[in-house]
């Protein structure tokens, strides 16, 4: 009996890590794909700027079309609807948010330093660029409380180089 | 002896565990190369206005090169390969596709265990989304 029960409590073990093993694993690899979204969002970002602006020598950033970018890329990227709710087949469960911060010629003096409220990250802000930062919330793990799971967010900055 | 068959029998039963997860993280190991291959693909895209066919090319190499078990039929890349331009507003039309798809074909360590068939011990790695194009108009 003694035998039994270890063997069914060494089991329970087993499946218990393999389980944190498994969801970990699953969120490492989802984390780094979160980066990557930041990434490109503020890639979008930067590509819509107002072009009278260009042909007086200036960097201006279209902000209306720069949001229409990013939603579209996070919409892709993260598999959510148009309010960013993740739908089926995607792995966040909460609302997506972003934060965009535009620095361009007409609101910025360079350099500028920037610090993400919500992540503490900090750019030197030297020519035009575009900030991302995406808020995907609470990573999926089948047993709560086995790790500190509070809201994964990324920011990515996109500079404007050799203008 | 009924002591070490019974030990026996547990290291039988646990034995998956570590198998499994070792198996998952080679697997994510392999995600993670194929989106850096599929990365570099679409940012060679982005500045080329389409998917060329070199690009596509150079990314079934890297990815026959990466993943030695891939044969050229196992690739699936569905991806834009006509010019797309930068437009000063934002229009889906004008974004770079691409749909590429590898398969993982073990998932489960030891699928017999849990009576799995091969066939069905399988998975499909898919990278699909847009860039925007940076070429001007000319």
């Amino acid at each position: 009996m003694k035998a039994f029960l270890f063997g069914v409590a060494a089991f329970f073990l087993g499946l218990f890590i393999w389980l944190f093993c498994h969801d970990y694993n699953l969120h490492h690899m989802h984390y780094i794909q979160l980066r990557t979204a930041a990434e490109e969002s503020s890639v979008a970002a930067t590509l819509f700027t107002n072009p009278q602006d260009e042909k007086e020598g200036r960097i201006v950033f279209n902000q209306v079309e720069g949001h229409k970018a990013i939603n579209a890329m996070l919409k892709s990227m993260l598999k959510t609807d148009e309010s960013l709710n993740p739908v089926e087949g995607s792995y966040w469960q909460d609302r997506i948010t972003y934060a965009a911060y535009f620095f361009d010629d007409l609101n910025t003096s360079y350099p500028q330093t920037f610090i993400d409220p919500e992540t503490g990250y900090r750019f030197v802000v030297q020519r035009p660029s575009v900030i991302v930062t995406v808020n995907a919330g609470k990573a999926r793990y089948t047993i709560d409380g086995t790790v500190d799971n509070t809201a994964n967010i990324r920011s990515a900055a996109h500079e404007v180089v050799g203008w | 002896m009924k002591n070490f068959l019974a030990g026996l029998a547990i290291v039988v039963l646990l034995i998956v565990f570590p198998l499994q997860s070792v198996l998952e993280i080679s697997n994510e190991r392999r995600m993670q190369r194929f989106s850096d291959v599929v990365y570099i693909a679409t940012q060679t895209a982005r500045l080329d206005g389409y998917f060329k066919q070199a690009t596509i090319d150079k990314l079934k190499q890297d990815l026959e090169s990466d993943f030695p078990d891939l044969t050229d039929s196992d690739i699936y890349i569905n991806v834009t390969t006509t010019m797309k331009y930068r437009t000063a507003v934002f229009d889906e039309r004008e974004a770079i596709n691409y749909d590429i798809r590898i398969p993982i074909r073990k998932i489960v360590a030891v699928p017999a265990y849990w009576g799995i068939s091969d066939s069905d011990n399988q998975v499909t790695a898919k990278r699909a989304g847009f860039v925007l194009s940076e070429v001007l108009p000319t």
